[in-house]
């Protein structure tokens, strides 16, 4: 197995040959539900439950104030972690390109405090003008992560770095300059440049307001609730289509699907746009509900704790759901604000809390990303002996994927 | 009625879409372009917001009104207009509001439509003008004195160095932002 296999970036189709995800995949599907595969297929969610259950009592933090902040940051932080969901299924792992579509969000929201677009209007003036950026950035990145197969999550993420150099240029120097600005209120005093801290005062949860519902003295944001269910009934919607058959035959064997006749390449640049534009979409969201934008770092992190909240939902480099997103939102800032005031109360200082979060996040992609490689290579082993004669049912379900290489439906029943 | 046709491309074996379809292809996406446009349009003018002063101060010939009457504004929360004040202030998104003036002499309620202009930031309201019904009751506002005050702009950047391109002056914030 190769090395980049090893680290759970190589999609099943990336080989000729049988890949040690697809044997994983028979492996799985022929052996029986033990406690002990339950426990390995399920460690991050549990470790994160353990965690948390652990911290509340030491934060002190009352059950009503948790689930307060556990409602804003569901409406706040679930459309960008949905956004992951498309790149997954095409077997394009986990999009960390996605930060180029939270630059374009960001290019929206700046000219519409530019043009003083206010209120839901302004999101979606927003959303608009982000749109057609996030396209092209989307395109791009879907190009560069084709000349980068089986290393697609590595390179988006230095993609990201390297989109932020253009984006800074963009808003340090050309905005002002070259592009001309209306509001003196963002401009820098030196006459070009974006101010470091936007007040988003005109669109400030505007769309969490448009529509309140107070349940139980909770103020739920019912406008926001309902764009991510309809976001999540794309999704749903967008798998049955023709395309969407497409990227999860694309996302199963590569080799496969291009013998099938589907534009390999161009389904992944499709996922990736997609992608790309409901995380332009997830940021303008996020930011409304913040209600101010550090022009030059809000994306920094954006695909690095939505890529966390999703791994703690159980998702894997291979296989996401909408109930991963939801679980892994709640799960992971749960312990987001529990983790400060645990840390203040059993150490003395917040701080550690607070590096505790930074911890979480990188500990819980690490982790996840181990016990992926861990868990595919084992079962793998497992099935290969199986070929070599043993009597599973995990042989001989690899046998028979092995003996008929170009059915793409070999495996579909195990990976969902 | 046009023909849809295809044709295999004779370079790459890939089916390539008859100029029937390419037409219509490209119609399409004029078309998304239009509506593109069209929409970032319609959500600018209904959008943009502005400042509306409501104003009761003395103007050329214009006497003001007596004290006592509450101003609303979209059929906000009224704004009263007593204890020597003079001006208020309302932020308004769009151009055409609906301004109610009540308490006024002799238990007189006044409502009228008022347009503001697309171009300005801040508007002024007269509303003796607007109860009295003289045009224009809405003008642009002017500051007398239009200065920037320089306490409220940031630091310029450096401008050499290995840290000039940093936002920051080169210190990226250690603390990552809670999400």
């Amino acid at each position: 197995m190769s090395k980049a296999s090893q680290a759970g970036d190589v999609p099943a189709g990336s080989s000729p040959q049988v890949s040690a995800a697809t044997l994983a995949a028979a492996a799985k599907m022929a052996s029986p539900m033990t406690v002990g595969r339950f426990f390995t297929e399920n460690a991050v969610v549990i470790i994160f439950l353990a965690l948390t259950i652990l911290a509340i009592p030491f934060s002190g933090l009352s059950v009503p104030y948790i689930i307060k902040e556990m409602t804003d940051r569901l409406g706040r932080n679930s459309f960008l972690v949905l956004a992951l969901i498309l790149p997954i299924f095409a077997g394009m792992g986990l999009n960390f390109g996605m930060t180029l579509g939270a630059m374009s969000g960001q290019i929206g929201l700046i000219f519409a405090i530019d043009w003083n677009v206010v209120g839901v209007q302004g999101l979606g003036f927003a959303a608009l003008v982000g749109t057609p950026i996030s396209v092209l950035m989307g395109y791009i990145c879907g190009v560069v992560l084709n000349k980068a197969k089986g290393r697609e999550m590595v390179t988006g993420y230095i993609l990201a770095f390297f989109i932020n150099g253009i984006y800074q240029f963009v808003v340090l120097y050309m905005m002002g300059s070259v592009i001309p600005m209306r509001s003196s209120a963002i401009v820098l005093s030196r006459g070009y440049g974006v101010r470091n801290t936007l007040n988003l005062d005109g669109v400030r949860q505007s769309l969490d307001n448009a529509l309140q519902l107070n349940l139980g003295g909770f103020l739920i944001p019912c406008a926001t609730f309902i764009v991510i269910a309809l976001l999540c009934v794309f999704v749903i919607w967008f798998k049955k289509t023709k395309l969407g058959q497409d990227m999860r035959a694309v996302g199963h064997d590569m080799h496969v699907a291009e013998a099938a006749g589907i534009p390999v390449d161009r389904t992944r640049v499709i996922a990736i746009i997609i992608s790309t534009v409901l995380a332009c979409y997830g940021q303008i969201i996020f930011l409304q509900n913040m209600g101010n934008m550090a022009t030059y770092n809000a994306h920094d992190q954006t695909s690095f704790f939505a890529v966390a909240a999703l791994l703690v939902g159980g998702a894997s480099v291979r296989k996401a759901s909408i109930a991963n997103v939801f679980i892994g939102v709640i799960l992971l800032h749960v312990l987001f604000v529990v983790s400060p005031r645990a840390g203040q109360n059993l150490f003395g200082s917040a701080m550690i809390g607070e590096y505790f979060r930074q911890f979480i996040g990188y500990g819980v992609i690490a982790l996840s990303l181990v016990l992926y490689a861990w868990r595919t290579r084992k079962e793998a082993d497992r099935a290969r002996e199986g070929l070599r004669g043993g009597s599973t049912t995990a042989g001989a379900a690899v046998a028979a994927n092995a003996a008929s290489p170009t059915s793409a439906t070999g495996t579909e029943g195990a990976v969902k | 009625m046009s023909v849809k046709t295809v044709t295999p491309s004779a370079s790459t074996g890939q089916i390539r879409p008859g100029p029937a379809i390419r037409r219509r292809r490209l119609a399409i996406r004029l078309g998304l372009v239009a509506v593109w446009f069209a929409l970032i349009a319609l959500l600018f003018v209904n959008g943009k917001g502005h400042v509306l002063l409501l104003d009761n101060q003395p103007m050329a010939g214009i006497t003001p009104l007596a004290e006592g009457f509450m101003v609303s504004v979209d059929g906000g929360k009224p704004v009263s207009f007593s204890f020597g004040l003079d001006r208020d202030m309302a932020k308004v998104q769009g151009q055409s509001h609906r301004i109610t003036v009540t308490g006024l002499p002799g238990g007189q309620t006044v409502s009228k439509d008022i347009q503001i202009n697309l171009n300005d930031e801040m508007a002024i309201l007269s509303i003796p003008k607007l109860v009295a019904g003289i045009e224009p009751a809405v003008t642009t506002f002017v500051p007398k004195n239009a200065v920037a005050s320089p306490a409220t702009e940031e630091p310029a950047l450096p401008l050499s160095g290995p840290e000039a391109a940093l936002p920051d002056g080169g210190l990226l914030s250690p603390v990552l932002p809670v999400p």
